[in-house]
């Protein structure tokens, strides 16, 4: 049993009771991963917005909580959902962008005919990620190249390789199909790794 | 025989662990043999772990306890 499901399973009775104390606890707990989640879906702007009536949301409907998924898995859904919502009133949708080949984008034409590397990868200056990430306007233009992806790569990578989550829960949460989240996963990879080697190389973002 | 581009084409099943044991051979295999996508790897990896870092450092405890005030505030049922 993780950390979280242990929590999750000390605090349930008491949360379906809406005690207030235990929510606060479930709100420290999860909010990183909420807000995370609302920002690759709507933005900045509005995640404040839409992490809040997601709370709200989840607060009525604890008592009905049947716990076929994990909690977390069931409060970052309804904030999906609710980020869903948002962005249909605003006449928004999320597009799951056609498979199209050669969508690897920013490696594009860094590949002889035969497939060996025509501009191969730098070498990075630091080669430890902790050391590449002192830099204020590496972790700036990171966050700006992540705001920029399209919706649904940012929410794949958020929930795999920042929340840790697999595939199964990821197309749970965001009901897209498995193959999608696989493609939009290393679409989003792709790109980030190839605006931090340009940062590398070049200092800029 | 992989190519280079297939390498990189491949680099997320490969890190998340979705090759059969064939093609994870023949991706090491390719691996060892060539520094380049030794190197693209490497940087490929380094990219959730940076940002997971920068993720996990992030603290929200105002927005935090704005939300849970607001929670509180509710009408209850
Ligand atoms: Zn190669």
């Amino acid at each position: 049993m993780s950390i979280d499901t242990a929590k999750e399973a000390a605090l349930l009775p008491a949360l379906k009771q809406q005690d207030e104390q235990s929510f606060n606890q479930l709100v420290g707990m999860y909010y990183g991963a909420m807000i995370g989640l609302a920002r690759s879906m709507v933005g900045d702007a509005i995640a404040d917005e839409v992490v809040q009536e997601a709370w709200v949301s989840v607060y009525r409907a604890l008592p009905r909580f049947e716990g076929r998924s994990s909690l977390k898995t069931w409060i970052l859904r309804i904030t999906a959902n609710e980020a869903r919502t948002r962005l249909r009133k605003e006449s928004r949708t999320i597009a799951v962008e056609g498979l199209s080949p050669g969508g690897d984008g920013v490696l594009t034409g860094r590949f002889a005919d035969d497939g060996h590397w025509t501009i191969p990868p730098s070498t990075w200056h630091e080669d430890s990620p902790d050391t590449l990430l002192t830099s204020t306007e590496m972790r700036d233009c990171i966050e700006l190249t992540m705001g920029r992806l399209p919706e649904l790569q940012q929410a794949v990578f958020v929930l795999k390789d920042l929340e840790d989550y697999g595939f199964e829960e990821i197309c749970n949460i965001l009901q897209i199909s498995a193959s999608n989240a696989r493609v939009l996963l290393h679409r989003a990879r792709i790109s980030l790794f190839g605006k931090i080697e340009h940062f590398q190389d070049s200092g800029e973002c | 025989m992989l190519s280079c581009k297939q390498i990189t084409e491949k680099s997320s099943a490969y890190v998340d662990g979705e090759l059969s044991l064939g093609q994870r051979l023949q991706y090491r295999l390719h691996l060892m043999m060539c520094h380049h996508c030794r190197t693209f790897i490497n940087n490929f990896n380094a990219v959730a772990v940076m940002l997971r870092r920068a993720h996990k450092a992030k603290s929200h405890d105002v927005e935090v306890k704005r939300l849970c005030q607001h929670i509180s505030s509710l009408p209850r049922d």
